[in-house]
């Protein structure tokens, strides 16, 4: 038998081209329905995952899956916003408590997420480094933002601007890195988190600029009397805030009407998800309440419709290689016709040849097997990728 | 020493589980209610007595102008419950990370009566064109119906953390409402008698007090330990002279040298103390107890 092994190898390694491209096509038609019902079924524990952690979602009224989307993903799809009123009405029925998300901006391709500490806590984030942010300002980012852009606590990042050519539009806000989270296979590792406020800063709610009073530069101070004075856009408006400047920065209008995203709404029990659930539908509010997982199970269904067709295309493929395989082996021993001759000639048995050949086509299977199985484990490391790029 | 390891061991796992209550919004077991003023402070350790923690670090000044460090916000985004006063009292909390589920403002009761005060010229700059920073005065628990408005909303707030002792909660709540209705009316007689006369204040600091129990106040910014300059006096004494004014109330007892000059004008000091930080002596309720008998005086 050992002879057979060595001689089945010997022929698989002078045909090594063949044997390769037999590997590789036998080897990717067992992988590719394997994995891609890896990468749907990780996928989808992950968003349901994410979704059963996350009990209601309070938003403007329109499409759910953008909210749920925008809310749990931070993929930024456009939704109207609700007002921080709503965190305080929602806070007095006492079925549960907010939590603010205002996902309106982004730095260096990583979404800010803007909310407050309780946030932290409902998701059961650690810190690798550094302090939870305390300041407008601050900033504590995911593991995956700190691994890409090579930054940690002490470091700063700048919002960037929302159009190129809004010259008017508003300043970049430098904001400092006070902690990183710890990993936690969630798009928390890739999102930049700041409280509400400083998010109302970048949108220009909030800014810190020279006291106008004290000025006294013409080309800053256009007009000046007893009861007004108004400046130019020479005026020095801060883009970091520091220590220094904290005491300038100032919110202009009612605070309870600036813009959030969403909310997150953390029920005490199912009795008060109900009761609470039931005062949208009354009509006491006029955004909608969502339940996540609801809606992450529908946009998943479609995914598995397309699963379906894809698992019977890989079928049919399947079939089809194994009928050329079939036909490669049936032409390989016609082409072997000689030195299979060759082999009876010189006493080998009818059983030998046949186990000869039967250990080649072991081996081709198996390394396409090894192959295979190579590429299903590399498969875990796509499943963000996989749920940003085609399912979101 | 096997026994002595073991009692090392016990300690170690217990004071972790103390730490890990602190994040839970709790001290020594208790729920730590952090607030933003001594009112607040004295209303909640009256009402929540034993069952709660009450944190108001130690605030060098005025805790309205006060600035935090990492450290105390920390210790208020720890807490359990974090009562604000309103009325853009504490500015600091526009400018900090606190959650907003446990943040209780007490004086939402009454938004609709705060006192509008203007702050720096009208200015513009940027798309947003002209603006004035407009606050609010501040000092609302020197109205005691506001303040026991303020006490009210402390004790409902002590409700939800810790309802299985609801009852205690509203029989502590409901003497300091009987002791601050008392007062209240005190100070109602008192404004009826100073009907129609001029008090001068040292600080614009009792807006709510005089809106409450009709006190007509000319405002001034003089500091009790820092002798005004003899321009100021000047236009003091014409004020004096103009409205006879007999009474002036001071945030601290004035020095020695402005109390001669204003017993040599016949203008009498009251000391009444808005008791927005942690006093050195007695408490919220005494020390108003003891002001407002010394303006009873004044007035008689």
């Amino acid at each position: 038998m050992l002879q057979s092994i060595f001689l089945a190898y010997k022929y698989i390694a002078f045909h090594r081209g063949r044997s390769l491209v037999l590997i590789f096509s036998i080897g990717l038609i067992i992988y590719l329905p394997n994995g891609l019902k890896k990468l749907i079924e990780e996928s989808e524990k992950q968003m349901i995952s994410r979704a059963e952690a996350t009990p209601l979602l309070v938003g403007a009224k329109g499409s759910s899956t953008d909210l749920v989307i925008n809310s749990l993903y931070f993929q930024r799809e456009k939704t109207d916003p609700i007002s921080m009123e709503v965190v305080e009405a929602v806070n007095a029925t006492d079925f549960g408590y907010a939590i603010p998300l205002a996902t309106m901006f982004s730095a260096r391709n990583f979404p800010i997420v803007g909310t407050d500490p309780d946030y932290f806590k409902f998701r059961e984030l650690r810190l690798s480094a550094g302090q939870w942010m305390s300041f407008v300002g601050d900033c504590v980012i995911g593991s995956e933002v700190a691994e890409r852009l090579n930054i940690g606590v002490g470091d700063s990042l700048v919002s960037s601007p929302e159009n190129l050519f809004d010259l008017a539009g508003v300043y970049p806000l430098k904001m400092s890195i006070t902690g990183v989270l710890e990993p936690s296979d969630t798009p928390d590792d890739r999102a930049i988190f700041v409280d509400v406020k400083t998010n109302w800063v970048i949108m220009g709610l909030g800014h810190g600029h020279q006291d106008l009073t004290n000025v006294m530069d013409p080309t800053i101070v256009l007009e000046r009397d007893s009861n007004e004075v108004k400046a130019g856009a020479k005026l020095f408006m801060y883009n970091t805030i520091s220590g220094e400047n904290m005491d300038s920065f100032h919110f202009h209008g009612d605070m309870r009407g600036y813009p959030l995203s969403a909310l997150i709404f953390v029920p005490w029990d199912h009795k008060s998800e109900t009761l609470f659930r039931g005062r949208f539908e009354a009509g006491e509010f006029e955004e909608q309440v969502i339940v996540p997982k609801e809606v992450v199970n529908i946009l998943l269904q479609s995914i598995f419709r397309i699963k379906q067709i894809f698992n019977t295309v890989f079928v049919l493929v399947g079939v089809a290689t194994i009928l050329i395989l079939g036909l490669i082996i049936a032409l390989s021993v016609r082409l072997r016709k000689n030195e299979i001759f060759t082999m009876f000639t010189i006493g080998s048995s009818r059983g030998k040849i046949v186990e000869i050949l039967s250990f080649e086509l072991l081996m081709i299977t198996g390394t396409s097997m090894i192959f295979a199985a190579i590429l299903y484990s590399l498969t875990g490391f796509f499943v963000d990728d996989f749920i940003r790029n085609f399912i979101l | 020493m096997r026994v002595l390891l073991s009692i090392a061991m016990l300690v170690l796992i217990f004071s972790c589980t103390n730490n890990e209550k602190q994040d839970t919004g709790e001290t020594n077991g208790k729920p730590t209610v952090a607030v933003v003023n001594y009112p607040l402070f004295y209303f909640t350790e009256t009402i929540g007595g034993d069952y709660v923690e009450v944190y108001l670090p130690a605030i060098p000044g005025d805790p309205a102008y006060w600035k935090p460090n990492a450290e105390h916000i920390n210790k208020y985004q720890d807490a359990a419950l974090i009562l604000a006063n309103g009325a853009g009292y504490a500015k600091w909390l526009e400018k900090v990370s606190l959650p907003s589920s446990k943040i209780v403002v007490t004086g939402k009761g009454f938004e609709d009566q705060l006192i509008e005060i203007s702050e720096g010229v009208a200015h513009s700059h940027g798309p947003e064109g002209e603006h004035v920073h407009t606050n609010t005065a501040i000092t609302t628990w020197l109205n005691l119906e506001f303040a026991s408005g303020q006490a009210e909303v402390v004790f409902q707030s002590l409700v939800r953390l810790l309802p299985d002792n609801q009852a205690e909660l509203r029989n502590n709540f409901e003497v300091l409402k009987k002791e601050l209705d008392v007062l209240h009316s005190r100070l109602q007689n008192t404004g009826k008698s100073l009907e129609g006369e001029t008090i001068i204040a040292s600080h614009p600091v009792y807006q709510y007090m005089a809106e409450a129990y009709g006190l007509t106040l000319f405002d001034l910014h003089w500091e009790p330990g820092e002798m005004p300059p003899a321009h100021e006096w000047e236009s003091f004494a014409k004020t004096v002279m103009e409205h006879q004014v007999k009474i002036m109330l001071w945030e601290d007892e004035p020095g020695q040298e402005i109390r001669a000059k204003l017993d040599e004008m016949g203008v009498g000091i009251v000391v009444f103390r808005p008791s927005g930080n942690m006093p050195e002596q007695g408490d919220f309720l005494q020390n108003l107890k003891s002001d407002i008998d010394s303006l009873e005086a004044a007035v008689d």
